[in-house]
């Protein structure tokens, strides 16, 4: 009976703990009160989670007196539960990881917005994960949209300025785009909420109607998505935006925001269109192409960077390229592997982004790498979250981003066709490309500096960051050697999406 | 984006080179941009002398170069050919002018045999007409008790959605605050003097904006408007009144601070009041609103009261953005 009501119950306590903020006076009590209610959530997404997985099924929320299509409609599985849960966790552990950065670069006094924009976010990304409606999905893909670009310009540096507005660019035209899909497909179908939707979708491919506005409509909301988290080729707002923002904003951006988008993509794939039918458009292959595309040349241009934060940003466009290999195989344990690198990404990015926050830190805020050599004896913490995270990104065994490459290649495999190869030879290439990038950082950060006499030592509060990296480094352990129930799981929510 | 060091040594070596302590970046300086520096040079320009176009500026400079002789050209040349050369850029763009343009029409086209595609707007056995649509229309009314069906919709069959836009307009105004809002002494406001005829005019029309944009919020649920047009009518009613009395006295009623709060209880009424609905809702509970009489004042649940707090709170963003954009830079 509780169960049942967690979705509503995290979704309005994220929301009217973000609108009641301007009530809380203390400064200090904003983030612990926007802390709290992560963790409170993380519990129920937990709770939801053992239910769902154990009873084995997925229940829909009716938001008010009316029945799904006339009112809204919230859906609740196993898979809904983990995501939340993952989302609730990496929330709070980049808010208590960047805490330090945050409050040296954002304004005093602006502060308390922040983190009650930051709190919205969080919503609305727990709203796309719930919701079971195309146009509710839009009206938090806004939010999400606001929220972010803010998330971006809060530091208020000139290059952060500049990068927001050019995110805001990007992002206003992904959000253009998805508004358009959703509009042709409402004119054809008379529906927005997914399960019928899908109905129509099947019964209008049976009979061979409307196939050019269909095949434009799901063009035009998978790329509108695609743009907003940043696929190869409309990747080039990531690199200024991830970099300029604050610590907890990046790891937030590039660890979460991006997501939200790809969970959106899964439903309309699974839910929506409903596999079969957009087999048949060419879709798939053209994810296929572009994720491996951008799989190879984001850690191309990763590799020429010489700003850390630049840097770990190109890492992850070709990480989110991954997720669109996998959707591109076409199959059910594409889509598995790809939901498996969403997870992983979400615990590994932001871990990158907190340590190298903290290494930068003690280098009196400078990103080259030239500066931030030998940093990490200065930090070991930090310099060991880095370490882990890049390794885990190139593929480790034992770390998550293995499980996550290991999902793809399996899948790849059983998937068979034509992409088996290009996949394959596209993994070993990126992983490869990965370590060639991320294994000079590692060394350059544990190395000597030139005259370890000439550095001032920073001293400050450690507790913080430290937290937050250590909690990281155990999930990702997990992730790594946890491989076969974490992949049931999802194949069990994917089934009953 | 590019990068424009010397390529004698591979991206590899250089990685490397950072390991062992040798970066390369801290023993070159950075060669200078041609297109950038001169891009530097005429933002320089722009600031002495009264606005030029990039083209005019490039025509006259070029000019005082072959004037003034040719000690400038000449040994600038062997250190340009390391990079790309001059005009690379103006290039470039061009280029992407022409692929931008070509992928819009590409986009055009495409959209207009989707619309041709479509069924016709308007056409009774569209797929668009179908349940959904007959339900709200036949038992809207009964079921809402607004005999405004738009608003029965929004804020009763769809308050979700109504709740999620509400949050955008907050999330905008925050976000505004968040980057536009100095501390007191550092802003001050536009002293402006009043002009006679908008004093006068706005005088006679002032109350009757905030009449009818009362009027608008309160009879949502019975006829056309509802929290957002009238909303807006009042926002324009306080900005119309800064306009009259002055930002300062304006600011005496209406606090930065009283805005925020005015807005974030209006919003939090309004999740309380819907989560009300949706929980109850949700769980078969009953205790519902009664729904009155449709087409009286007092009637339709919780609409009138969500009506006033949407009312309120697009009023308050409306002016929060007015007094935001006129302060003073510092």
């Amino acid at each position: 009976m509780l169960a049942f009501n967690i979705p509503f119950i995290s979704l309005f306590l994220a929301l009217l703990s973000a609108i009641a903020l301007p009530f809380v006076s203390r400064r200090g009590w904003a983030l612990a009160v926007t802390q709290a209610v992560q963790v409170i959530i993380a519990a129920l997404s937990a709770v939801l989670l053992v239910q769902l997985a154990s009873t084995g099924e997925s229940f829909t929320f009716m938001m008010g007196h009316f029945p799904a299509p006339w009112g809204n409609e919230l859906k609740a599985g196993p898979l809904e539960a983990l995501l939340a849960l993952v989302f609730s966790l990496v929330m709070f552990l980049s808010m208590t990881g960047g805490a330090v950065d945050m409050r040296k670069e954002i304004r005093e006094e602006a502060q308390g917005r922040y983190f009650l924009l930051m709190q919205l976010l969080y919503a609305s990304l727990l709203a796309m994960v719930y919701t079971n409606d195309l146009f509710t999905a839009y009206v938090f893909i806004e939010i999400s949209a606001i929220t972010a670009c803010v998330a971006v310009a809060a530091k208020e540096s000139g290059k952060s300025i500049a990068a927001a507005i050019r995110y805001l660019v990007f992002s206003g035209i992904g959000s253009g785009l998805v508004l358009l899909g959703i509009s042709v497909l409402y004119a054809i179908t008379g529906n927005l909420l997914m399960e019928s939707l899908h109905e129509s979708i099947t019964e209008m491919t049976a009979k061979g109607e409307y196939v050019l506005p269909l095949t434009v409509s799901a063009l035009l909301m998978i790329v509108g998505l695609a743009v907003k988290s940043a696929q190869f080729p409309f990747h080039s707002w990531l690199p200024d935006a991830h970099s300029n923002a604050t610590t907890s904003a990046s790891a937030i951006l590039s660890g979460l925001v991006l997501k939200g988008y790809i969970v959106l993509v899964i439903k309309l794939i699974i839910r929506v269109f409903g596999g079969s039918v957009i087999l048949n458009m060419f879709i798939q292959e053209l994810l296929f192409i572009l994720g491996l595309c951008g799989m190879i040349y984001a850690s191309l241009a990763a590799m020429r960077q010489e700003d850390v934060k630049r840097m770990i940003a190109y890492s992850s466009t070709a990480q989110i390229a991954y997720i669109f290999l996998a959707f591109g195989l076409g199959t059910r344990a594409g889509v598995a592997a790809a939901c498996f690198q969403v997870i992983a990404h979400a615990f590994t990015k932001p871990m990158i982004f907190v340590s190298a926050g903290a290494l930068i830190r003690v280098r009196g805020g400078s990103h080259d790498f030239g500066a931030l050599r030998g940093a990490a004896r200065q930090d070991i913490i930090a310099g060991l979250g880095f370490t882990v995270g890049g390794l885990s990104l190139c593929g480790l065994p034992l770390l998550a981003g293995f499980s996550a490459k290991y999902s793809i290649a399996t899948a790849a495999i059983s998937g068979g066709g034509w992409q088996m190869i290009p996949a394959l030879l596209g993994l070993a290439v990126s992983s490869v490309l990965n370590a060639m990038y991320y294994i000079p950082a590692i060394l350059a950060i544990w190395g000597r500096h030139a005259d370890e006499t000439k550095l001032t030592v920073v001293s400050e509060k450690r507790s913080e960051h430290t937290f937050a990296i250590l909690c990281f480094l155990v999930i990702n352990v997990i992730l790594g050697v946890v491989i076969q129930p974490i992949t049931s799981l999802i194949y069990q929510g994917l089934a009953l999406l | 984006m590019k990068d424009d060091r010397p390529e004698n040594n591979s991206t590899f070596e250089r990685l490397m080179q950072w390991a062992k302590a040798e970066d390369p970046s801290l023993l070159q300086e950075e060669p200078v941009d041609p297109d950038h520096a001169e891009l530097v040079a005429y933002l320089e320009y722009l600031k002495k002398n009264e606005s030029v176009s990039f083209e005019e500026y490039r025509r006259e400079t070029s000019g005082e170069k072959s004037e003034h002789g040719h000690g400038a050209e000449e040994p600038a040349a062997p250190a340009r050919k390391k990079h790309r050369k001059p005009g690379t850029l103006r290039r470039a763009i061009r280029v992407y002018r022409v692929l931008a343009v070509l992928i819009v029409a590409a986009l055009m086209c495409a959209l207009i045999a989707t619309v041709l595609y479509m069924p016709a707007f308007g056409d009774p056995d569209s797929p668009m007409i179908n349940s959904v649509v007959d339900r709200y229309i036949d038992k809207g009314v009964e079921e809402t008790g607004a005999v405004n069906l738009v608003a029965g919709m929004i804020l009763d069959y769809r308050a979700f959605d109504t709740f999620g836009e509400s949050t955008v307009l907050f999330a905008a105004a925050m976000s505004t605050v968040l980057l536009m809002r100095r501390s007191k002494r550092a802003c001050g406001h536009v002293a402006r003097e009043t002009d006679f005829i908008l004093n006068r005019m706005g005088r006679i029309i002032l109350p009757a904006v905030f009449v009818y944009g009362i009027y608008v919020v309160l009879n949502g649920h019975i006829s056309p408007g509802g929290g957002f047009s009238g909303g807006t009518v009042l926002g324009c009613g306080f900005i119309l009144g800064a306009l009259l009395l002055g930002e300062e006295r304006m600011n005496d009623i209406l606090t930065p601070d009283r805005l925020t709060k005015l807005t974030v209880g209006c919003l939090l009424a309004y999740g309380a009041m819907k989560g009300y609905s949706f929980f109850t809702g949700a769980n078969h509970v009953g205790w519902e609103i009664p729904k009155g009489t449709p087409g009286d004042i007092i009637s339709a649940g919780f609409i009138l009261p969500l009506n006033i707090c949407v009312g309120i709170i697009v009023a308050c963003t409306m002016y929060t953005f007015y007094t935001l954009f006129v302060q003073k830079e510092e």
